[in-house]
Protein backbone atom coordinates (compact mmCIF):
# COMPACT_ATOMS: atom_id res chain seq x y z
CA UNK A 1 0.00 0.00 0.00
CA UNK A 2 1.31 3.40 -0.80
CA UNK A 3 0.81 6.78 1.40
CA UNK A 4 -0.10 9.62 -1.24
CA UNK A 5 0.04 13.12 -0.27
CA UNK A 6 -3.05 15.06 -0.70
CA UNK A 7 -2.05 18.58 -1.67
CA UNK A 8 -5.78 19.65 -0.82
CA UNK A 9 -5.91 17.76 2.64
CA UNK A 10 -2.38 18.10 3.50
CA UNK A 11 -1.45 14.78 4.45
CA UNK A 12 -0.65 11.64 3.47
CA UNK A 13 -3.61 9.12 3.22
CA UNK A 14 -3.85 5.60 2.16
CA UNK A 15 -4.20 4.83 -1.81
CA UNK A 16 -7.18 2.80 -1.00
CA UNK A 17 -8.85 6.12 -0.36
CA UNK A 18 -7.44 7.10 -3.99
CA UNK A 19 -8.56 6.09 -7.69
CA UNK A 20 -6.07 7.02 -10.41
CA UNK A 21 -7.14 9.74 -13.22
CA UNK A 22 -4.65 9.59 -16.27
CA UNK A 23 -2.21 11.09 -18.00
CA UNK A 24 -2.13 14.89 -16.61
CA UNK A 25 -1.58 18.28 -18.77
CA UNK A 26 -3.73 17.05 -21.59
CA UNK A 27 -4.97 20.36 -23.27
CA UNK A 28 -7.76 20.21 -24.87
CA UNK A 29 -7.53 21.79 -28.78
CA UNK A 30 -9.26 25.26 -28.97
CA UNK A 31 -10.50 24.75 -32.16
CA UNK A 32 -11.54 20.60 -32.24
CA UNK A 33 -13.41 21.46 -35.55
CA UNK A 34 -9.93 22.21 -36.74
CA UNK A 35 -8.37 19.50 -36.57
CA UNK A 36 -7.97 16.30 -39.03
CA UNK A 37 -9.46 13.25 -37.74
CA UNK A 38 -5.73 11.65 -37.04
CA UNK A 39 -5.01 14.76 -34.56
CA UNK A 40 -8.55 14.77 -32.80
CA UNK A 41 -7.80 10.85 -32.73
CA UNK A 42 -4.19 11.24 -30.96
CA UNK A 43 -5.69 14.21 -28.86
CA UNK A 44 -8.68 11.47 -27.37
CA UNK A 45 -6.73 8.34 -27.44
CA UNK A 46 -3.12 8.38 -27.83
CA UNK A 47 -1.05 8.64 -24.74
CA UNK A 48 2.91 9.43 -23.27
CA UNK A 49 3.48 5.57 -22.04
CA UNK A 50 6.49 7.36 -20.30
CA UNK A 51 8.83 5.27 -18.98
CA UNK A 52 10.29 7.16 -15.71
CA UNK A 53 8.48 10.64 -15.01
CA UNK A 54 4.65 10.45 -15.57
CA UNK A 55 2.60 13.40 -14.36
CA UNK A 56 -0.74 12.10 -14.02
CA UNK A 57 -3.81 12.91 -12.25
CA UNK A 58 -5.12 11.43 -9.01
CA UNK A 59 -8.80 11.55 -7.47
CA UNK A 60 -9.23 11.39 -3.49
CA UNK A 61 -12.43 9.58 -4.46
CA UNK A 62 -13.04 8.79 -0.64
CA UNK A 63 -11.69 11.80 1.27
CA UNK A 64 -11.70 15.69 -0.16
CA UNK A 65 -13.29 15.01 -3.89
CA UNK A 66 -11.30 16.45 -5.98
CA UNK A 67 -8.68 15.84 -8.58
CA UNK A 68 -4.93 16.58 -8.38
CA UNK A 69 -1.51 15.89 -10.15
CA UNK A 70 1.12 13.92 -8.99
CA UNK A 71 4.91 13.29 -10.58
CA UNK A 72 5.59 9.29 -10.74
CA UNK A 73 8.36 6.92 -11.57
CA UNK A 74 7.04 4.54 -13.65
CA UNK A 75 10.13 2.14 -13.36
CA UNK A 76 9.82 2.30 -9.40
CA UNK A 77 6.02 3.30 -8.94
CA UNK A 78 7.92 6.13 -6.23
CA UNK A 79 5.29 9.07 -5.89
CA UNK A 80 8.51 11.99 -6.42
CA UNK A 81 5.11 14.97 -5.69
CA UNK A 82 1.79 15.51 -6.01
CA UNK A 83 0.83 19.26 -6.52
CA UNK A 84 -2.75 21.09 -6.99
CA UNK A 85 -4.38 20.82 -10.47
CA UNK A 86 -4.07 24.36 -12.69
CA UNK A 87 -0.14 24.49 -10.84
CA UNK A 88 3.38 22.90 -12.91
CA UNK A 89 5.38 20.07 -11.85
CA UNK A 90 8.77 20.59 -10.03
CA UNK A 91 10.05 17.76 -11.33
CA UNK A 92 10.05 17.11 -14.33
CA UNK A 93 11.82 14.66 -17.25
CA UNK A 94 14.16 17.09 -18.06
CA UNK A 95 15.06 17.95 -14.69
CA UNK A 96 15.72 14.41 -13.25
CA UNK B 1 -56.43 6.59 5.83
CA UNK B 2 -54.12 9.03 8.15
CA UNK B 3 -52.66 11.90 5.98
CA UNK B 4 -49.58 12.23 8.16
CA UNK B 5 -46.67 10.26 7.34
CA UNK B 6 -44.12 8.90 10.18
CA UNK B 7 -40.73 9.90 10.29
CA UNK B 8 -38.72 6.96 10.52
CA UNK B 9 -34.62 6.84 11.48
CA UNK B 10 -32.65 5.05 8.78
CA UNK B 11 -31.71 2.56 11.34
CA UNK B 12 -35.00 2.05 12.24
CA UNK B 13 -35.56 -1.44 11.31
CA UNK B 14 -32.05 -2.40 12.34
CA UNK B 15 -33.25 -1.13 15.89
CA UNK B 16 -36.48 -3.14 15.35
CA UNK B 17 -34.33 -6.25 14.69
CA UNK B 18 -31.74 -6.31 17.21
CA UNK B 19 -33.51 -4.42 20.12
CA UNK B 20 -34.62 -7.77 21.85
CA UNK B 21 -33.36 -6.36 25.88
CA UNK B 22 -35.47 -6.07 28.79
CA UNK B 23 -35.08 -2.20 28.83
CA UNK B 24 -36.47 -0.56 25.78
CA UNK B 25 -34.56 2.05 24.06
CA UNK B 26 -31.06 -0.29 24.39
CA UNK B 27 -29.47 -3.11 22.96
CA UNK B 28 -27.56 -5.51 25.09
CA UNK B 29 -28.63 -3.53 28.22
CA UNK B 30 -27.28 -6.92 30.49
CA UNK B 31 -23.69 -5.29 29.77
CA UNK B 32 -23.54 -2.45 31.90
CA UNK B 33 -19.96 -2.29 31.53
CA UNK B 34 -19.49 -0.97 28.01
CA UNK B 35 -16.50 -0.20 25.92
CA UNK B 36 -18.42 1.05 23.29
CA UNK B 37 -22.07 2.87 23.67
CA UNK B 38 -23.59 3.40 19.99
CA UNK B 39 -26.40 6.51 19.48
CA UNK B 40 -28.16 8.07 16.65
CA UNK B 41 -28.66 11.58 16.20
CA UNK B 42 -32.07 11.05 13.95
CA UNK B 43 -33.89 13.83 12.07
CA UNK B 44 -30.94 15.97 12.06
CA UNK B 45 -30.52 19.15 9.70
CA UNK B 46 -27.87 17.97 7.28
CA UNK B 47 -26.79 20.54 4.21
CA UNK B 48 -24.20 20.49 1.85
CA UNK B 49 -22.31 23.89 1.33
CA UNK B 50 -20.19 24.96 -1.62
CA UNK B 51 -18.62 28.37 -2.23
CA UNK B 52 -15.13 29.72 -2.91
CA UNK B 53 -13.27 30.00 0.85
CA UNK B 54 -10.95 32.88 -0.77
CA UNK B 55 -14.10 35.08 -0.93
CA UNK B 56 -14.44 36.54 2.45
CA UNK B 57 -17.61 38.02 1.81
CA UNK B 58 -18.93 34.55 1.84
CA UNK B 59 -16.70 33.39 4.75
CA UNK B 60 -18.51 36.12 6.97
CA UNK B 61 -22.00 35.56 5.72
CA UNK B 62 -21.41 32.02 6.57
CA UNK B 63 -20.61 32.54 9.84
CA UNK B 64 -23.42 35.21 10.88
CA UNK B 65 -25.58 32.97 10.01
CA UNK B 66 -24.71 29.83 11.59
CA UNK B 67 -22.82 31.90 14.48
CA UNK B 68 -19.61 29.58 14.02
CA UNK B 69 -16.55 30.61 12.05
CA UNK B 70 -16.19 28.86 8.94
CA UNK B 71 -13.33 26.18 8.80
CA UNK B 72 -10.88 27.29 6.34
CA UNK B 73 -7.75 24.69 7.64
CA UNK B 74 -8.19 21.09 5.97
CA UNK B 75 -9.38 18.37 8.26
CA UNK B 76 -11.13 20.49 11.03
CA UNK B 77 -14.73 21.80 11.80
CA UNK B 78 -16.27 24.09 14.16
CA UNK B 79 -19.04 23.32 17.06
CA UNK B 80 -21.95 25.97 18.77
CA UNK B 81 -24.47 23.97 20.48
CA UNK B 82 -25.89 21.68 18.50
CA UNK B 83 -25.03 23.44 15.43
CA UNK B 84 -21.82 22.20 13.55
CA UNK B 85 -19.63 22.80 9.91
CA UNK B 86 -17.24 20.55 9.16
CA UNK B 87 -14.61 20.54 6.19
CA UNK B 88 -15.06 18.46 3.45
CA UNK B 89 -12.67 20.08 0.75
CA UNK B 90 -11.15 23.27 -0.31
CA UNK B 91 -15.01 24.41 -1.28
CA UNK B 92 -16.88 22.11 0.19
CA UNK B 93 -18.56 22.38 3.86
CA UNK B 94 -20.92 19.91 5.77
CA UNK B 95 -23.28 21.88 8.17
CA UNK B 96 -25.18 19.73 10.98
CA UNK B 97 -27.71 20.37 13.35
CA UNK B 98 -28.37 17.88 15.68
CA UNK B 99 -32.75 17.75 15.71
CA UNK B 100 -32.67 21.33 13.71
CA UNK B 101 -34.82 21.83 10.23
CA UNK B 102 -32.91 21.75 7.25
CA UNK B 103 -35.48 23.73 5.37
CA UNK B 104 -35.18 26.66 7.89
CA UNK B 105 -31.52 27.20 7.53
CA UNK B 106 -31.70 26.41 4.06
CA UNK B 107 -33.68 29.35 3.08
CA UNK B 108 -31.71 31.98 5.85
CA UNK B 109 -28.58 30.69 4.19
CA UNK B 110 -30.17 31.98 0.23
CA UNK B 111 -31.50 35.04 2.07
CA UNK B 112 -28.20 35.70 3.43
CA UNK B 113 -25.59 34.23 0.42
CA UNK B 114 -24.73 36.10 -3.09
CA UNK B 115 -23.00 35.09 -6.07
CA UNK B 116 -21.93 31.71 -6.90
CA UNK B 117 -22.53 29.29 -3.88
CA UNK B 118 -24.29 26.09 -3.65
CA UNK B 119 -26.56 24.73 -0.73
CA UNK B 120 -28.41 21.26 -0.94
CA UNK B 121 -29.86 19.85 1.80
CA UNK B 122 -28.85 16.20 1.81
CA UNK B 123 -30.83 15.45 5.43
CA UNK B 124 -32.58 12.49 4.18
CA UNK B 125 -29.48 10.61 2.48
CA UNK B 126 -27.24 10.88 5.42
CA UNK B 127 -27.48 10.20 9.79
CA UNK B 128 -25.24 11.21 12.75
CA UNK B 129 -24.20 8.29 14.88
CA UNK B 130 -21.91 8.94 18.32
CA UNK B 131 -19.38 6.62 19.78
CA UNK B 132 -18.33 7.06 23.35
CA UNK B 133 -16.42 4.49 25.42
CA UNK B 134 -13.03 3.49 26.49
CA UNK B 135 -12.79 1.59 22.96
CA UNK B 136 -14.16 3.81 20.54
CA UNK B 137 -11.15 5.60 19.53
CA UNK B 138 -9.31 1.52 19.28
CA UNK B 139 -12.88 0.65 17.38
CA UNK B 140 -12.25 3.32 14.58
CA UNK B 141 -8.13 2.47 14.40
CA UNK B 142 -9.43 -0.84 13.39
CA UNK B 143 -12.49 -0.09 11.25
CA UNK B 144 -10.59 2.49 8.79
CA UNK B 145 -7.30 3.14 6.99
CA UNK B 146 -7.42 6.58 8.43
CA UNK B 147 -4.41 7.24 11.39
CA UNK B 148 -6.16 8.31 13.76
CA UNK B 149 -3.27 8.65 16.30
CA UNK B 150 -2.00 11.75 13.91
CA UNK B 151 -4.78 13.32 15.58
CA UNK B 152 -3.48 12.86 19.25
CA UNK B 153 -0.07 15.17 17.74
CA UNK B 154 -1.80 17.18 15.09
CA UNK B 155 -2.81 21.00 15.63
CA UNK B 156 -5.29 22.36 16.64
CA UNK B 157 -5.75 18.67 18.51
CA UNK B 158 -9.40 19.19 18.76
CA UNK B 159 -11.99 19.75 15.96
CA UNK B 160 -10.48 17.91 13.90
CA UNK B 161 -12.56 15.67 10.89
CA UNK B 162 -12.04 13.79 8.16
CA UNK B 163 -13.63 11.81 5.43
CA UNK B 164 -12.46 8.51 5.03
CA UNK B 165 -13.03 4.83 4.56
CA UNK B 166 -15.12 2.91 7.57
CA UNK B 167 -15.44 -0.55 6.89
CA UNK B 168 -16.54 -1.06 3.48
CA UNK B 169 -18.25 2.50 3.43
CA UNK B 170 -17.13 5.57 3.83
CA UNK B 171 -17.57 7.89 6.82
CA UNK B 172 -17.05 12.07 8.20
CA UNK B 173 -15.39 11.43 11.07
CA UNK B 174 -15.01 13.80 13.83
CA UNK B 175 -13.73 14.21 17.12
CA UNK B 176 -15.62 15.70 20.59
CA UNK B 177 -14.41 17.49 23.40
CA UNK B 178 -15.57 14.99 25.92
CA UNK B 179 -13.85 12.16 23.70
CA UNK B 180 -16.77 10.62 22.01
CA UNK B 181 -16.38 10.79 18.49
CA UNK B 182 -19.16 11.51 15.69
CA UNK B 183 -19.94 9.29 12.51
CA UNK B 184 -21.70 10.61 9.60
CA UNK B 185 -22.63 7.94 6.94
CA UNK B 186 -24.57 7.39 4.29
CA UNK B 187 -28.52 6.09 4.67
CA UNK B 188 -28.07 3.42 2.34
CA UNK B 189 -25.13 2.36 4.75
CA UNK B 190 -26.31 2.49 7.37
CA UNK B 191 -27.52 -0.65 8.57
CA UNK B 192 -24.54 -2.15 7.43
CA UNK B 193 -22.44 0.26 9.55
CA UNK B 194 -24.18 -0.68 12.81
CA UNK B 195 -24.13 -3.92 12.35
CA UNK B 196 -20.42 -3.59 11.54
CA UNK B 197 -20.22 -1.65 14.89
CA UNK B 198 -22.33 -4.26 17.06
CA UNK B 199 -19.93 -6.57 15.49
CA UNK B 200 -16.52 -5.07 16.32
CA UNK B 201 -17.54 -3.65 19.22
CA UNK B 202 -18.34 -7.03 20.63
CA UNK B 203 -15.11 -7.80 21.88
CA UNK B 204 -15.22 -4.66 24.35
CA UNK B 205 -19.12 -4.80 24.80
CA UNK B 206 -21.37 -3.01 23.09
CA UNK B 207 -24.52 -1.13 23.26
CA UNK B 208 -26.86 0.52 21.01
CA UNK B 209 -29.07 3.42 22.80
CA UNK B 210 -32.14 4.97 20.85
CA UNK B 211 -31.78 8.62 19.56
Amino acid sequence: MLLIHCPHCREHREEEEFSYGGEAHIVRPLEPEALSDEEWGDYLFFRTNSRGIHHEMWYHAVGCRRYFNATRNTVTYEILETYKTGTQPTITGASA
Amino acid sequence: MSNSIVQESVLYYFHGAFNKSAVPGSLFSDQTDCGLVIKEAPFSAHLNLRGDAADSEFCLAVAKVLNLTLPLVAGTYSRNGNTSIYWLGPSEWLIVEIGGDAAVIEATMRKALQGHISIVDVSGGQTSINMRGSAAATLLKKSSVYDFEAWDSAEPTAGRVVQTTFAKASAVVSNRPDGSYDLVIRRSFADYVAQWLLDAGAEFGCRVEQG
